[in-house]
This record gives C-alpha cells, structure tokens and sequence, in this order.
C-alpha cells in the first residue's frame, strides 16, 4: 500500500470489489468528449470555462477544455458538459 | 418533459458574483438545491440556473458564502400569471369564460346517429326528441333507460340503443331488429309455376313432381313442378312442391327522352347570407326573407365552432349563397344522353334480375324519331324463374 494511498480503497482492490461502491472512491464517466460525469465527488475546488478542478477525496480531478459547463450538480454527481480536451489526476 | 415542467415550476437564470463562487455551487450541492447550466462568466461571476421556489433558500446560501446573486432572467408560468396580477377583469372575464365553457358542456349541441342502415336516422332522431333527447337539452338529467323504453317502443325496427355524451356530443349507437323469417304453412298445397318466360337450364325438385325437362321452353305462368303426387297406396294426394328452377331469359327495355329540353344558364348574380345560430335560435343578418327572387340554386354551408370532435359550442355560422339562373331551352347532347340512358336501363335490369340472377349477355341499340332519343337494351339472362301458387 503506496503512501497516501486510501486502506479501504487498498482492502477493496485486494478482494477485487468495486473501489467506487466500496470506498468511495470518485468514478469519472466521459462520453465522447461533450461530456463527464464525475460520481462521488467531494466539492468543486475551481470553475472557469477551460478547468473544472473537482475533489475526489485523496484525488484530485482536473478536467480541461474549452466552454465547460457545469450541466448540473448534486451531493454525489457532477455532470460536466463542453468539448472536453483533458483529465488530469493529482 | 423536464423542459414542460421547468416552464411550469418557472426558473431563475442569476448571477453569482463573489471571491470565491464556486462556493455557491458546492453548498447549493451539499444541501441538495437543484441547479443546473452553470457557466463562469470570469474568475469572480458565475451563472447558474434554479427553480423559482429555491431562489430564497439560494439568496440565504449565497449571504452565507459572500456571494451576492443577481437574477438576470426569469421564465415560466408563475412569472407569466404574476404579469395578470392585478387585471381583475381579464381574470374575471376568463372565470367567465371557463364557467361558461362548463354550463355550455351539460347541454347537448351535437347528435351523431351510428349503426342504422334500414331505419333512417331522421325516425330515429325523432324519437329521441320525444324522449327528451335533443339539440339544446341538459343531459345529465337523461337516464339511459328510460330513453331506451321510449325510443324502443317508438322505433320497433331498432332492438338495442345506447346514448354516449362526451363533452356536448351525444352518439347515439343503434342496433337493428334482424327481420322475422316468413313462415311457410306446409300444409296449404301449391304448385312451382313459371314467373317467367323462358328455356330450362337446371331443376332441382325438392318436394312435388316435375312437370317440364331441361331444355324446354316454358311461358310465363306455366306449372314446372306439380303440388299434386301419385301416391300407389292413396292416390293422388297433394303436397308444398318445392324447386329451384334456373332458366335462360331475355329481357328488352327501352327509354325513351326527349331530345330538347331546358338547361340552366347561370346569371353570375350571387347573393350571399350569413346568419348565427346560438343554440336553438337564429339571428338573421339580413333584412329580408330567405326566400330568392327567381330561380336559384341555394348553397348553405353551417361552420360550428368546436374543438377536434371533443367539445362542441352551440354557436354557429351559417352562409346561404343563392347563384340565380335562368331556364331556357337546349339541345340535348344525344351522346351524352344515350350513354345517361344506357346506364339506367342497366341499373334496372340489375335490380330485375337481383342477387341471384346472372347477365349472359347484352347490347344496346339506340335511334331518334319524333324528337325522342330511344335506347333499347336487349339482354340474355339466367336466372330462378320458379315461384310457389298454392291451390285448394
């Protein structure tokens, strides 16, 4: 288990069970490159029109592009819409 | 759908302006504030879209994070009723409306008659008038019962009735009486005679005893089976006979017309009426009666206002259009008489010869005498020629 690494992500990992069910882990879905969905999210920490910068937790999510919107939002789901260039992890 | 009901909920486009905005939008998440379509206009301002009952509740959260929103726009329909606040007599007058809509919707203003084929519909439109059933009257006082009772008793060819009003249209769906067959008496005697002249192609004898063979010619009136059977143990004793008796016929009608006559010259003069039907009453529009001057031929054309077959109001345009015309006399066009004539003169030996007979043959002759056009059709037919006559 790697430093800054979440035990319950690693316990999960370890019985092959689904990190984002089991610890919470956010999930990113991109269709095409209109648009992302971000499950478990933990807030957003930046927003303009070419960076959204989302808490995942211990990770951190930088989506990149061009007229990025904030299609809508609730306490676990973010649904990005625009013409997505990248997605960033740290 | 969710487009329908954002217009309904009526939603706020606002701005939010502050250090940080983007503060605004995790709290509105963390407590569950639906928004939607947020852009950032710059690193201090962001638009966001919410629904008209959460703007107090975001007001609250942007005071919270130093935020200061902004609407920019609002849509939908509490936005769009809030402009007809204070116009009292407008919504007075929709009310109005809306009740009269509803008064007008327990009247009946339009009878449709379905399922009648022998019985016309005028008898049966009748009737119902007698029972209490017609243009103008209230329909929730109608009991289906009572209008069946009366309408049965007063149509007797109608076996089943049934009124189904929806909005002010009453249908009326009828089910005829299948006719009573006609008893045949077995024990009154007859013979199988000749309805009419011709030559025997085929006999079937059922009771009786034949009196004529295949091939032969028989005349109008001419016995073809005989009710009266030889009988070894009890002489002669007499029976129903009973035949189908298939001949070959020949037919010859003739039509005669005259070759002038009068036609229609249209004037160009045209007079045009229009008059409002409230219900049962009518406002003229005009002065005079409605009778025409000379000769006319009246259009009348009715336009009732109604919605799609659903609802029908009791109000309706009616145009009368009188074109004038004088009558003078024209040669008549003989081929286009002739051709007229012969269709008629098939049309009758159609209805002659019935379901059971059958055309062999036919052809059409036509001359001009006297000022008369004569068609004559000669035709070769097959057909049942046997027909019962009883005898004592």
């Amino acid at each position: 288990m790697g430093k800054g690494r979440n035990p319950i992500a690693g316990a999960a990992l370890f019985f092959n069970l689904p990190e984002d069910t089991a610890a919470g882990e956010p999930k990113l879905t991109v269709t095409g490159s209109r648009r992302a969905l971000v499950e478990n999210h933990k807030g957003v920490f930046e927003f303009s029109g070419e960076c959204i910068e989302i808490n995942g937790g211990r990770t951190r999510l930088r989506v990149r592009g061009v007229e990025l919107t904030l299609l809508s939002m609730t306490r676990s789901e973010l649904l990005i819409g625009g013409r997505i260039s990248s997605v960033e992890f740290s | 759908m969710s487009s329908l009901l954002n217009l309904l909920r009526g939603t706020v486009r606002v701005e939010a302006t502050g250090a940080m905005p983007v503060t605004l939008l995790n709290l509105c998440a963390a407590r569950g504030l639906a928004f939607w379509d947020a852009k950032a206009e710059d690193s201090v301002t962001v638009r966001l879209t919410v629904f008209k009952s959460d703007l107090k509740e975001l007001e609250e959260l942007a005071r919270r994070s130093n935020v200061t929103v902004q609407a920019v726009r609002k849509r939908g329909a509490p936005f769009f009723m809030r402009r007809f606040r204070k116009r009292y007599t407008l919504i007075a007058g929709f009310a109005l409306c809306i009740a009269a809509l509803f008064w007008s919707s327990l009247y009946i203003w339009d009878i449709d008659v379905s399922g009648n084929e022998a019985v016309p519909a005028s008898k049966i439109l009748t009737a119902l008038e007698n029972a209490g059933v017609g243009v103008g009257s209230f329909w929730p006082r109608f009991t289906i019962e009572s209008i069946r009772s009366l309408v049965l008793v007063e149509v007797p060819e109608l076996s089943f009735i049934t009124v189904n009003v929806s909005g002010s249209r009453a249908e009326i769906i009828v089910r005829e009486r299948v006719p009573k067959p006609e008893l045949v008496n077995e024990s009154v005697h007859a013979h199988v005679i000749a309805e009419k002249s011709g030559i025997i192609t085929g006999m079937n004898v059922y009771r009786g005893s034949a009196s004529v063979l295949l091939g032969q010619t028989v005349l109008a009136g001419e016995m073809l089976v005989s009710g009266e059977i030889e009988s070894p143990f009890a002489g002669l004793r007499g029976v129903r006979a009973m035949a189908d008796v298939t001949a070959r016929t020949w037919y010859e009608l003739v039509a005669v017309q005259p070759l002038e006559g009068t036609s229609k010259s249209y004037t160009g003069e045209e007079k045009s009426r229009i008059a409002l039907c409230i219900g049962t009453k009518r406002i003229n529009f005009y002065g005079n009666s409605g009778i025409c001057d000379g000769n006319c031929d009246k259009i009348i054309t009715e336009k009732r206002l109604e919605l799609a077959g659903l609802f029908t109001l009791p109000v309706s345009i009616v145009r009368e259009s009188c074109a004038e015309y004088e009558l003078k006399p024209s040669e008549l066009d003989s081929r286009l008489a002739r051709d007229e004539m012969e269709t008629e003169l098939a049309e009758t030996l159609s209805r002659i010869l019935g379901e059971t007979g059958e055309l062999v043959d036919m052809n059409f002759t036509a001359s001009e005498s006297g000022g008369l056009l004569y068609v004559t059709l000669r035709a070769e037919c097959i057909e049942q020629i046997g027909i019962q006559k009883e005898f004592s």
